[in-house]
């Protein structure tokens, strides 16, 4: 452990300094050097980035569950949707995917990581990977089944490919026995891989 | 499955429904350094200096041996790089004469 500080030490969680390390921090002291960026920008945009999580889409999922009207707005207009509670995206093209007895649906990007990352954090590693990306859309079963999840046959499991333009937020199937519950506490239900569609959402034995 | 001859169109990055390894969900925590990359893509797009589709012509322009091997955010920095230098805001002597210093200055801290 160092006893005094170094504004351009590189955290020491941080693995060791490859190559493109050396490169992060070169480009990022290059470019507030020359005012493109300030470190004050930079500060406000990692709180920002702290503040973006799952609890987001919780808050949405939650709503849509309790609000018969909010679940209405989800399905005509997803962005405004999380615009009207406060959240932050926007620029995202957004569309609730919602899971019924009938239809299960689960999301991906085949191409690169979109993710709606604003309602759910950075997307897990997982999410980016080639296994992943390619599996999902021709056996998606059977990743389900990497997570737990089994589906019955009769139930119809539906990809959806998201692209720069277009991000999906899988709004899962309402636990049972949680009538009465308050948004709150339906949000607690509802964890980051449920909105992937990977998972159901907690059941209530879970919490 | 999808036919040989549609694959061979393909772009190193569009991989839906290739045969490849079997999947498995790992998790794993963002390395700090991982999380600055973000933050700077992320300012440099809102004040219209490098939009999502340079950004991913970039890394998708990595070239297949690249791509395989470079992590996520190594694919990032580098393909930010690229634009940074094709929009002139900084020059390829610029970053390697940084790149050294910032070496010398970490490994001095050992």
């Amino acid at each position: 452990m160092h006893d005094h500080t170094h504004p351009n030490q590189p955290d020491e969680e941080d693995g060791p300094f490859t190559e493109y390390r050396l490169l992060e921090v070169a480009l990022r002291e290059l470019l507030i050097e020359k005012d493109v960026i300030t470190q004050a920008e930079l500060h406000k945009t990692y709180r920002m980035m702290d503040d973006r999580g799952p609890h987001n889409g919780a808050r949405m999922v939650a709503k849509a569950w309790s609000d018969p009207a909010y679940l209405d707005l989800m399905r005509r207009d997803a962005t405004a949707a999380a615009k009207s509670i406060g959240l932050e995206p926007t620029w995202l093209n957004l569309i609730a995917l919602e899971n019924t007895d009938a239809v299960h649906n689960v999301v991906v990007c085949t191409l690169c990581s979109c993710y709606p990352w604003p309602l759910l954090g950075l997307p897990p590693d997982w999410y980016k990977s080639r296994a992943y990306r390619s599996d999902v859309v021709q056996n998606p079963r059977k990743v389900l089944a990497e997570f737990g999840t089994t589906l019955p046959e009769t139930v119809e499991v539906r990809v959806h490919d998201s692209s720069a333009d277009m991000r999906y937020l899988v709004v899962p199937k309402r636990p049972e026995r949680t009538e009465g519950w308050s948004e709150e506490q339906l949000a607690e239900l509802v964890t980051r891989d449920s909105m992937i569609g990977v998972v159901p959402a907690l059941a209530k034995e879970d919490l | 499955m999808v036919s040989k001859s549609l694959l061979d169109f393909r772009g190193v990055h569009d991989v839906g429904g290739v045969l490849c390894e079997p999947f498995a969900p790992d998790e794993y925590d963002y390395e700090p350094w991982e999380k600055r990359v973000h933050a700077v893509r992320e300012l440099l797009a809102t004040k219209g200096l490098l939009r999502v589709d340079e950004l991913r012509r970039a890394v998708e322009g990595l070239g297949e041996e690249k791509y395989q091997r470079l992590s996520y955010y190594e694919q990032w920095i580098w393909a930010m790089l690229q634009i940074m230098l094709e929009r002139g805001i900084v020059t390829d002597a610029e970053i390697g004469a940084r790149v050294e210093t910032v070496r010398v200055k970490l490994a001095s801290h050992d």
